[in-house]
């Protein structure tokens, strides 16, 4: 069966196919970039390099994991076409190269009409987003591909690929980079969906701000691993900044927490639930050690005055890759 | 007695009154008031503001007109400022506190509360009668209908029957934020990406998955629910 999910992430592009023997096979890549000079001894050196680039017309532009250990190694920052869950409003260049790496993930489609389910956030609570604007510009470019393309909530897929189990019916949050994505689906009906546009990069920001380094290091030492229970764990040199990224994190976790019972307070008349239901947690951001034992942490001091009853919290199976998987089971099933 | 109304989407401070004047919203001074305000005099005569009637104080009062009125002034500057109704929104809100509150007001308080409510409902008025698709007039519509009920039989009749006009106006504005909530990418426009002229050289990261929920058999759990439905 032919079809594509598409995760089209803050900080990365993820695709999920079928291939014949029925195996899931998922395609992702860094979804940042950067420009360089372009000239011949350059252009050689990157042909016998394992790097990923763009020739486009007078520019060389690096893309994808390369781009960012470019950028480390030249002072600068890498450029990426998306921010905050949506496609970056101050990148000139967002779409053109948003759509150079789209090409590049998508297969090309086997059949016609193939269906083509992406990711894309819910509207922000915290944050004035366009994410109509977004929808459009994504279901254009990859519609130019020719596929038949369809636009999925990002929590409400992980609802897909997590929940088989209960029917379909979970609460989901997808802690990306630029922001946490929380669905209640019930039997694959979205009844509440919101985004809140602070995450990975907020808790980076934030903590450099504290410790008084840059966001990019302080992602470096995050993606190292910090041990959530432990800030002892790892190189004792970085203790403050570990203690200052497990700080940032609790206070993510109580923002998620706090949103969530006030939108589903807001909301709550909408929506048919079942007497408890499912908390699946996932995400890059969730990367961290022990992150699930910390957020149940955290929740427990919230749980008396949590207004829905969560019968267990847990991980989603593959933390990355989720969210494509669970828009290639919505579009396999179309 | 002047009546006066604002020409800029700008508000209008009045620093010597200690008081606002929004963009196409009208108010009473008496000639007391405007001999003494020289920011009165002054807005005037910029233009910013413009004196609409004027009468002697003396012979009585007269209407401030809620709808249909026109002014050359105001025509020049069709765009309105929506910020304004953000602004007065909070300002109901507030006043809806009050009027929870009114247990605790003198009647005189309430009658200032009622007063104040008139003032706002007929920038309402000017505010719906510019722009009824705006969602902000949707929230603003949700607000005037929130005070209906809640002054219920404390507030003056006539004060009720403008409410009641407005809500019959504004049929397009109470269903202003669904219309929002249901705009679709396809009426927003695009422009067109073409990425067939850029030489690619790009290595993804390709792998193959297993665990978790199957998809195969999540597939099937799901056609089995929607068969179902």
């Amino acid at each position: 069966m032919c079809a594509v999910g598409l995760d089209i992430g803050t900080c990365f592009l993820v695709s999920a196919t079928q291939d014949e023997s029925g195996q899931t096979q998922i395609k992702s890549i860094r979804d940042a970039f950067i420009d360089i000079e372009a000239d011949a001894s350059t252009i050689n050196m990157l042909k016998m390099s394992n790097v990923s680039y763009v020739h486009d017309g007078n520019n060389i532009v690096v893309v994808g994991e390369s781009a960012l250990n470019l950028a480390n190694l030249l002072k600068r920052e890498s450029r990426r076409p998306m921010s905050q869950g949506v496609i970056s409003p101050g990148e000139r260049d967002a779409e053109r190269m948003l759509a150079i790496l789209l090409k590049n993930i998508l297969p090309g489609p086997k059949v016609e009409n193939e269906n083509v389910f992406f990711s894309v956030p819910a509207k922000s609570v915290d944050r004035e987003m366009d994410v109509i604007y977004h929808t459009a510009i994504i279901k254009k470019i990859i519609e130019n591909f020719n596929y038949k393309v369809t636009p999925l909530n990002e929590a409400a897929a992980l609802v897909y690929s997590n929940a088989s189990k209960e029917g379909f019916t979970a609460m989901a949050s997808s802690f990306g980079a630029g922001s946490v994505n929380t669905a209640i689906v019930y039997k694959t009906m979205i009844g509440m969906a919101f985004s809140l546009a602070r995450s990975g990069d907020h808790i980076d920001a934030s903590a450099a701000r504290a410790v008084g380094s840059t966001a990019t290091r302080m992602m470096a030492i995050k993606e190292l691993g910090v041990n959530l229970l432990d800030p002892t764990e790892g190189d004792p040199k970085q203790i403050r900044e570990r203690e200052a990224i497990i700080m940032y994190y609790r206070n993510l976790i109580r923002y998620v927490i706090e949103n969530i019972a006030k939108e589903f307070k807001k909301d709550n008349s909408k929506i048919e639930l079942p007497e408890s239901l499912p908390w699946i947690l996932s995400g890059g951001t969730t990367k961290c050690k022990h992150f699930l034992e910390f957020f149940k942490q955290e929740f427990e001091k919230e749980k008396s005055s949590f207004p829905l009853k969560v019968s267990d919290i847990r991980m989603a199976s593959d933390v990355l890759n989720d969210v494509a998987k669970g828009l290639l089971i919505a579009a396999m099933n179309e | 007695m002047i009546l006066v109304i604002g020409n800029t989407p700008q508000k209008v401070e009045l620093k010597d009154l200690g008081d606002y004047i929004y963009y196409k919203q009208q108010k009473i001074f008496t000639d007391a008031q405007y001999n003494r305000s020289q920011d009165l005099q002054r807005e005037i005569q910029k233009g910013s503001l413009t004196i609409l009637k004027r009468a002697d104080d003396k012979s009585g009062s007269f209407d401030i007109p809620s709808v249909g009125y026109s002014s050359v002034s105001a025509d020049k500057s069709p765009v309105m400022d929506f910020s304004k109704l953000d602004t007065l929104l909070e300002r109901i809100n507030s006043l809806e506190e009050s009027i929870n509150a009114k247990s605790t007001l003198s009647p005189e308080a309430h009658n200032d509360v009622i007063k104040s409510l008139i003032e706002k409902v007929t920038r309402l008025e000017n505010g719906i009668s510019v722009n009824n698709n705006d969602p902000n007039i949707a929230a603003l519509h949700d607000a005037i209908k929130k005070l209906e009920e809640k002054i219920g039989q404390g507030a003056d009749e006539t004060v009720l029957k403008k409410l009641e006009d407005i809500l019959n106006r504004a049929p397009v504005a109470a269903s202003s934020t669904k219309q929002k909530e249901e705009m679709r990418p396809e009426d927003v426009y695009v422009p067109t990406v073409t990425v067939e002229d850029a030489n690619t050289h790009i290595k993804l990261d390709i792998r193959t998955i297993g665990g978790g929920d199957d998809v195969n058999d999540s597939l099937k759990k799901l056609k089995e629910l929607k068969s179902k439905s």
